[in-house]
């Protein structure tokens, strides 16, 4: 991929870092939901305030998986189309030339890395 | 965090949304492209196959397994943890069963190792499965394959298991060897031994690096492995060429 020039595609492309980036903020979102259940309903065994870091991290985490989960369709679908196109680009010229002219379109620099 | 007077943490998530504003700013003139690689992306879930069901499918499982984890780690406490002065004895550790905190830390180790494999594993099942309907997309957009999304399926979970299996292993072993690090860290750190604290810093940020390498290759190596069909090691090679 490096010697097609893909992977100056691949840093070009936000979807992944905008995605991570909204995984992370419903994990967030599921940290505040927990810290405000223990401080509302403020359970017996917490009386201490001992398990808060605890479950306030446990909560972040698993929100993080399961988010990234979700939207890991979108995620996969544009990393195979990189992969497919290092590999293949003749395929992508013909039998897609309406997506690869709107490429050229918005980022120019894929005719080399594709003719490379 | 701010408003409960939590200071330090406050801070820390303060510089966390700077840094994601200048990130931001930095990116306007990238968001055309990426626009063109969403539209075609969604385009393509819409039309082939069944990708919201398999992701849909996916992060149920995944919640089921999360819920699961929670309850044996529980468990594990409750039946194997000696209890504590203000606690008293646990009463599951009367009579014959053996309790000891090296086996709580030895099976807490265990069963977060093992959850974490399988979840990976399972994250990159759905990437391959996605992956080969992308696949069937790519190359026959006009006659599309019946079933592409069972075929891929059946194929990421047969032929491919043992690569996913394998690069899914890699990333849980690299991600215990960080966990490792940082609690030898925390542990030095308490004894106040600053010269090994350091150190270990610097080794877990290495390995960090080492964890982000293998991870950003895992993603191609098994598109690749979903198109082309290749063994892992081939598929993480060429895809690094």
């Amino acid at each position: 991929m490096k010697d097609r020039g893909i992977d100056a595609l691949v840093n070009e492309c936000l979807i992944g870092p905008v995605l991570t980036m909204g995984a992370t903020f419903v994990a967030y979102a599921c940290a505040l939901l927990a810290y405000l259940y223990l401080v509302f309903t403020a359970p017996a065994y917490n009386a201490g305030g001992d398990f808060t870091a605890v479950v306030v991290a446990f909560a972040f985490l698993i929100g993080l998986q399961i988010a990234n989960i979700f939207t890991q369709p979108l995620l996969s679908g544009v990393e195979t189309i990189f992969v497919a196109m290092a590999f293949d680009p003749e395929v992508l010229m013909r039998e897609h030339p309406d997506l690869y002219q709107r490429m050229i379109a918005v980022y120019p620099h894929v005719q080399q890395a594709i003719h490379a | 965090m701010l408003y409960r007077r939590y200071y330090s943490g406050g801070i820390v998530f303060l510089i966390f949304a700077v840094f994601t504003l200048i990130c931001f700013i930095s990116w306007i003139p990238r968001i055309p492209f990426s626009v063109v690689m969403l539209q075609t992306s969604i385009d393509v879930s819409k039309r082939y196959g069944h990708v919201f069901t398999v992701s849909f499918i996916g992060g149920i499982i995944a919640t089921a397994f999360g819920a699961w984890y929670s309850v044996t780690l529980v468990a594990i406490y409750a039946k194997y943890e000696p209890g504590n002065a203000t606690a008293g004895v646990n009463p599951a550790c009367r009579g014959t069963a053996g309790c000891s905190s090296a086996k709580v830390i030895g099976l807490v180790v265990f069963i977060t190792f093992a959850m974490y494999w399988i979840s990976e594993w399972l994250k990159n099942t759905i990437h391959t499965t996605i992956a080969g309907i992308y696949g069937s997309w790519y190359f026959a957009p006009n006659n599309p394959a019946r079933g592409a999304t069972r075929g891929a399926l059946r194929r990421a979970l047969t032929y491919s298991f043992g690569s996913i299996s394998f690069g899914s292993l890699l990333v849980a072993i690299i991600n215990a060897l960080r966990q490792l690090c940082s609690i030898a860290q925390n542990q030095q750190g308490m004894e106040g031994n600053a010269v090994a604290a350091i150190f270990l810093c610097i080794l877990s940020c290495l390995i960090g690096i080492l964890q982000w390498a293998v991870e950003f290759i895992n993603t191609y190596a098994f598109a690749y492995i979903a198109l082309y069909g290749k063994s892992y090691i081939s598929a993480a090679k060429t895809t690094w060429k």
